[in-house]
């Protein structure tokens, strides 16, 4: 354990002394080539509440990521891009109960043959993933990229009905890099912002048919984007719809989606109702540094009773992280105040309007030098915090265990964020 | 989250920035419409390619960035960050009427309201409306020249500039400095309307581009922090390029 240790600690010491600015090794005409990465540690603290389910006292755990990158290009018809991540992690048992997610790596899935794991015991980690090798040809109006990529579609920030493949979940403290999916993407583009989009892209094991298909298409109508959207991801169907503009100084965005599920052969043989996720939002900044966004959303997926968060749940699409909200109307509002060009303090609700509960997360932001970023913050839960539970509920008037959905029956969530312990972090980023 | 976003929001309007043409017409006399046209058209021009870094220095931090500019007349403008190594590959385009960010490390095009730039420009002493105006002194300012060059070739010529009733401008006074070798700006000096110096703008490094001269660097120091300043330093710089359509579209924004 020490061993692998000061391994990572001395790389990510050695690498960290280079200078931030010398991400552009070679800048020909004709071949550039960038060469960097960063170095962050995390540190965070949950403070879990009175239930049988959390950990007593508060559970501390610590992340160091560092990530290396490399990408180029050649003669404008040719590029490419490799990122390795290494993260070494410890955290108490209760920590890692709670799943916090501190890093800005996925993990070593077992299935992911570009993961590894060196060490991972008694809450102490190591492990890391190439998390981008792509390469990339360009043509006139034509982009065709292969290989493990990040892929994003929709204009939902906090809530994000259209993207399949990788979401955050809201409590993932660094969002910087989205994680690389291993996929063939094809762009046409026809005129200034015309374009036509398809993917296809590799999915977990449990997938029976293993991949996902995506297609889009957009165009530009005045000062809106307007895009369309279909998909195959897992075994539901979903028909979108996408835009983003402005209004005066205002930006406005939203997305809706329609998800048939289908567990046959065809969508008439599913038993599931089809579901809708809407979302639109709205974002301004001012003059003196003040920005905002706003966003409402509803989804026909989950439960108006917070009976039924658990059993919501438990369902595939909350499991792989695809979704990640269990009632059916949301409002989410962040505000940023700059109060230096290198410092922003500001925060972000996140609220289930039928509990009513809610997430809070104040944070700040100190670009202390350059290349050299501080973040620290947390989320408070705010909202109903589950009632005590009689683990006698869990057994039957005949002594034996009840069924996982007689126990979920049981169950009282009470509220959606008030499921959660509140959280502190503090990050610090070194880029070179 | 905001940082990057508002960073970039402030790039749309670079482009206009980087168009350092050529001067007035080398004509012995040049009338006082000649070289305030000559200051303006500093600012503009039909097309042009480049590097350039921008290091903002104050009492208690500095930092630069140096990044790649394609700009097509006033309505279309491509720019993406080079250096430093957390910002490399974030882009945005201008295209006509729409703005669009770029931001490689999410894959995720996002697009802004012109009227969102607003504010300092990413935390330096010029403002977006110095790179965006539209204004020309010969427009909106009442000009006199209150010093001419001693001799043919050298020195400078100093224009005083009163704003125009209803002239869309904060400016109490400007007061404009061109060089009579090149007939290039030299420095612009900007008054308040109770009479004070808000800030100063300085032009060196004169370098022949194209066959004109173009001012390399520009350094603007407020008034109020004497100590401070924003320095653009222009590494390369071609003017009168041939940029076609496709420069300016969401495929090249995306391409790293």
């Amino acid at each position: 354990m020490r061993a692998y240790a000061l391994v990572v600690v001395g790389v990510a010491t050695l690498l960290s002394s280079l200078p931030a600015q010398a991400a552009r090794v070679v800048d020909r005409p004709d071949l550039r080539l960038d060469v960097g990465g960063d170095i962050k540690a995390f540190f965070n603290l949950s403070d879990p509440y009175e239930h049988f389910f959390m950990p007593e006292g508060l559970q501390p755990s610590a992340a160091l990521d560092f990530r290396f990158r490399f990408s180029g290009a050649y003669n404008r018809w040719l590029s490419w891009e490799f990122h390795h991540s290494a993260t070494m992690r410890y955290a108490t048992e209760g920590a890692a109960m709670l799943g916090e997610s501190l890093s800005t790596s996925p993990g070593a899935g077992s299935e992911d043959p570009f993961a590894w794991t060196a060490h991972d015991e008694e809450g102490f980690a190591v492990f890391g993933r190439v998390d981008r090798m792509s390469l990339a040809f360009h043509g006139a109006g034509v982009d065709v990229r292969f290989g493990r990529q990040p892929i994003s579609f929709g204009s939902g920030y906090f809530f994000t009905p259209l993207d399949l493949l990788s979401p955050y979940a809201p409590q993932v403290v660094d969002r910087e890099y989205k994680p690389g999916v291993d996929a063939v993407r094809f762009d046409l583009y026809f005129g200034m912002s015309g374009r036509l989009t398809g993917v296809v892209a590799r999915t977990r094991p449990e997938d029976p048919d293993g991949f996902t298909v995506i297609g889009n298409g957009g165009f530009t109508a005045g000062l809106f984007d307007l895009d369309f959207f279909v998909a195959k991801h897992y075994r539901d169907m979903i028909l979108g719809f996408s835009t983003k503009g402005s209004a005066g100084p205002v930006g406005l965005h939203g997305d809706l989606s329609l998800v048939v599920p289908f567990t046959g052969e065809s969508p008439s043989e599913s038993g599931e109702p089809t579901q809708f996720r809407l979302v639109v939002g709205a974002d301004g900044r001012s003059a003196k540094g003040t920005a905002v966004m706003a966003e409402l959303y509803v989804q026909s997926f989950g439960s108006d009773d917070s009976k039924g968060y658990l059993r919501a749940a438990a369902d595939s699409r909350v499991m792989r992280g695809d979704y990640w909200t269990l009632g059916h109307v949301y409002a989410a509002l962040s505000i940023t105040q700059e109060i230096t060009p290198v410092f922003f303090v500001g925060g972000v609700t996140i609220a289930n309007l039928a509990d009513p509960s809610a997430l809070v997360g104040p944070s700040l932001t100190w670009s202390i030098a350059s290349g050299v970023d501080l973040a620290a913050g947390g989320f408070i839960a705010v909202g109903k915090r589950p009632p005590t539970v009689d683990l006698m509920s869990f057994f039957g008037e005949d002594g034996l265990p009840l069924s996982q959905d007689q126990i979920l029956e049981n169950l009282d969530s009470a509220s959606e964020f008030g499921l959660l312990p509140h959280q502190a972090y503090v990050q610090l980023k070194v880029y070179f | 989250m905001t940082t990057p976003r508002s960073l970039l929001l402030s790039f749309a309007s670079l482009g206009f920035f980087l168009l350092l043409s050529g001067t007035a017409s080398a004509a012995d006399q040049p009338s006082i419409e000649e070289l305030l046209d000559g200051v303006d058209d500093s600012n503009r021009g039909a097309s042009s390619e480049g590097r350039m870094t921008m290091s903002v220095k104050t009492d208690r931090w500095d930092r630069s960035m140096t990044m790649d500019l394609w700009s097509r007349g006033e309505e279309h403008s491509l720019i993406k960050i080079v250096a430093p190594a957390k910002e490399a590959g974030m882009a945005t385009l201008r295209a006509e009427d729409n703005i669009w960010n770029y931001l490689p490390k999410v894959d995720r095009v996002m697009k802004v309201p012109a009227a969102m730039m607003s504010g300092n420009w990413m935390g330096s002493h010029f403002t977006n409306n110095d790179l965006v105006r539209s204004s020309r002194f010969a427009d909106d300012f009442d000009a006199k020249i209150t010093q001419r060059p001693e001799k043919e070739g050298e020195g400078t010529w100093v224009i005083e500039c009163i704003p125009k009733e209803n002239a869309p401008v904060v400016w109490g006074k400007v007061i404009i400095t061109v060089s009579e070798k090149y007939r290039v700006g030299e420095s612009i000096t900007y008054w308040d309307e109770d009479g004070a110096l808000v800030r100063t703008m300085t032009f060196s490094d004169v370098q022949m581009i194209d066959g004109k001269p173009v001012p390399m660097k520009m350094k603007m120091v407020p008034a109020d922090e004497p100590n401070e300043y924003t320095e653009i330093v222009y590494e390369k710089l071609r003017f009168e390029v041939d940029l076609p359509d496709s420069v300016f579209t969401l495929q090249s924004i995306r391409q790293r």
